[in-house]
């Protein structure tokens, strides 16, 4: 589309998808559908920060969930056991996700490829035996009961609606940060870590820091994400530690297509449609889960943004060269995505 | 002193059983280069299986042999016409086994219900010997001596026969043993197989002293991701080795610290990791295939 600037065009489908964000809940929408929304906004945010590390910096974690989890039972436990307000126990949980992903970064990041995806595991599993066997403080198996619902200076965010627009509001500060660290010259260097990180070192670039910070903002997001279900859901399981949290995470990023800026959340809002639909009718959710995961890996590996940008280049590539070969070029990024 | 010795014994034990379910899965990893993930399942699976054949036959061994073939033969099917396709893709493939993990596992949920079942010792390893004035079940004997075995049998497996020369040709040079005009899928698929009916038969062993409940391949994951880590991949003494120490780190931690059980694995992960990275027992001759 010679007609209007890309760029601007991006803009505007920006601004237009913040706005319906915003109007949503003053239609005449049922809560039901405002608490889908604000829980999809939730897993976009931690799918997002996933995708920094898996889709731009090519360190593939299936350990998420633990960053999810253990912040939200930090936010959780300071606020049900010590009755900490909605801010401070906010600020602690990002604090401790900061150390947390900082300790376990310095150590995960010295690996790489199957192995980093490997020890990502173990601690994620690790850290749900601890939010399992430890039950003085976690609750054990039965959860984490008693989160008091968020209020800030006083007004209490009782209602969905509210709520609600606490987690837009994160979620679009996040988003812009993250939009911010990916474009500036540090995302582009580790970018070149995923593609290259040989060459990366040889020319001068200290890998391991660039990594281990990838590692700690993505781990810092997904712990924001954490602390904002922790009041969601005023209640957090070990489920949402478990690897499985972490699988259904990385199915958002591979799903919507690793690397690409909004992919994560076209697939937070899939999965977690999806699941919610479908909880309707089975409980056969980590089967079908699994299902998901065998047909994206074995047809669609670069993921469904790839996926509609290739056939959008197949049906307008007439006349129209540039269009197409950008197709062409992202799908093959797409690809080398998912194989690193 | 009782308390120790018994302990020491119920951790080489259940370290044996882990050995059955890592030496596989350490293998195969080393090999094909796949974490089969879904070997955990497959160790949930030969439980079931072997339980369902012991409730009906009453033969331990013949749920042993029948749990390790039924299982392997679902085993060599998901490599055949899964995993093979996505050959040198090694995050692919990870990914996929989480898929075959999370079917698995649902099926067997599905199939088997959700009650927690516990096999029964056979009756011939029932009963304890009496040591030095100290009693110990003979079961758990039993277990070390199956893997002490099982370890024997690899190594000369591995390092004395044939085939076993050409597999470490292939952990060390795939394309070149592919030049010799030897078919390394056939190989693959053996080994594939091998790993799995360990991880069934061991399922089996298992399922006497651990039970069997919906979701256990998820705790049974992480102590044999923490064994290769140990070890090193590929590694079949690095696999015992990382064993015992695993079990023994989970044993006297749920003993001494049953809030704190699982944590107890992170500090020689830790140790290795900032250390060893490769592993304990990884020699550098392995060829470590760069992962693009």
């Amino acid at each position: 589309m010679p007609a209007i600037n890309n760029n601007s065009l991006k803009k505007i489908l920006i601004a237009l998808g913040i706005l319906v964000l915003i109007i949503i809940p003053q239609l005449p929408v049922s809560s039901y559908y405002i608490n889908l929304l604000s829980l999809i906004l939730i897993f976009a945010l931690l799918a997002m920060g996933l995708n920094l590390l898996v889709g731009y910096t090519g360190l593939s974690s299936l350990g998420h969930a633990a960053f999810f989890g253990s912040t939200a039972y930090c936010a959780g436990i300071l606020s049900s056991h010590y009755g900490w307000s909605f801010l401070a126990s906010s600020a602690a949980g990002v604090i401790f996700i900061i150390l947390l992903a900082g300790g376990f970064g310095l150590i995960n990041v010295r690996s790489k490829g199957v192995t980093f995806l490997m020890v990502s595991i173990a601690f994620g599993q690790i850290i749900w035996g601890l939010s399992q066997s430890w039950s003085a403080v976690t609750g054990g198996a039965n959860g984490l009961v008693g989160i008091s619902d968020p209020s800030i200076f006083g007004y209490v965010f009782a209602s969905c609606t509210s709520y609600y627009y606490i987690i837009l509001f994160v979620l679009i500060c996040c988003s812009y940060l993250l939009y911010r660290i990916i474009n500036s010259s540090f995302g582009l260097t580790l970018q070149g870590i995923k593609d290259n990180s040989k060459r990366m070192t040889s020319l001068g670039y200290n890998v391991f820091l660039h990594s281990w910070i990838a590692y700690i903002i993505s781990g810092t997001l997904s712990g924001i994400a954490g602390i904002l279900y922790a009041y969601y859901n005023n209640f957090v399981s070990p489920t949402d530690v478990s690897v499985i949290t972490s699988a259904k995470v990385m199915m958002m990023v591979l799903v919507g297509g690793a690397g690409t800026f909004f992919g994560p959340a076209l697939g937070a809002i899939i999965i977690v449609s999806l699941e919610n639909l479908l909880s309707a009718f089975t409980n056969r959710w980590v089967l079908i889960m699994g299902i998901i995961y065998i047909l994206v890996v074995m047809f669609t590996p670069a993921g469904l943004v790839e996926l509609i940008k290739n056939s959008y280049g197949k049906v307008f590539s007439k006349g129209d060269d540039s269009n197409s070969n950008k197709g062409g070029d992202s799908r093959e990024r797409g690809r080398s995505t998912v194989k690193s | 002193m009782y308390f120790w010795v018994l302990q020491s014994i119920n951790a080489f034990a259940f370290g044996s059983l882990l050995f059955l379910i890592a030496s596989g899965f350490s293998l195969i990893f080393g090999l094909m280069d796949v974490v089969n993930l879904t070997h955990a399942i497959f160790y949930m699976m030969g439980s079931y299986v072997g339980f369902f054949i012991f409730a009906h036959t009453g033969s331990f061994l013949l749920a042993i042999i029948g749990a390790g073939l039924v299982v392997a033969l679902i085993g060599a099917i998901k490599y055949r016409f899964f995993l093979l396709k996505l050959h040198g893709k090694s995050l692919n493939q990870v990914l996929l086994c989480l898929g075959f993990l999370f079917v698995f596992d649902d099926l067997l949920l599905i199939v088997f219900g959700g009650d927690p079942l516990i096999l029964d010792v056979p009756s011939y390893l029932q009963g304890m010997i009496n040591f030095g004035g100290i009693y110990f079940p003979n079961y758990r004997l039993f277990l070390i001596g199956v893997g002490v075995i099982t370890i024997l049998f690899l190594h000369y497996f591995i390092e004395k026969t044939k085939v076993g020369s050409l597999i470490r040709a292939g952990v060390d040079d795939e394309e070149m043993v592919r030049a010799m005009g030897i078919n390394i899928n056939l190989i693959f698929l053996g080994v594939y197989s091998l790993g799995v009916f360990l991880a069934a038969a061991g399922g089996v062993f298992g399922g006497v002293i651990l039970g069997m409940r919906p979701r256990m391949a998820f705790e049974i994951l992480p102590l044999a991701l923490v064994v290769v880590i140990i070890g090193g991949k590929g590694n079949i003494k690095g696999a015992y080795f990382g064993s015992i120490v695993v079990a023994f780190m989970d044993n006297f931690g749920r003993a001494l610290f049953p809030q704190l059980s699982y944590f107890t694995l992170f500090l020689p992960m830790v140790l290795i990791l900032t250390f060893k990275p490769e592993g304990l027992f990884s020699n550098n001759k392995i060829k470590r295939r760069t992962i693009t």
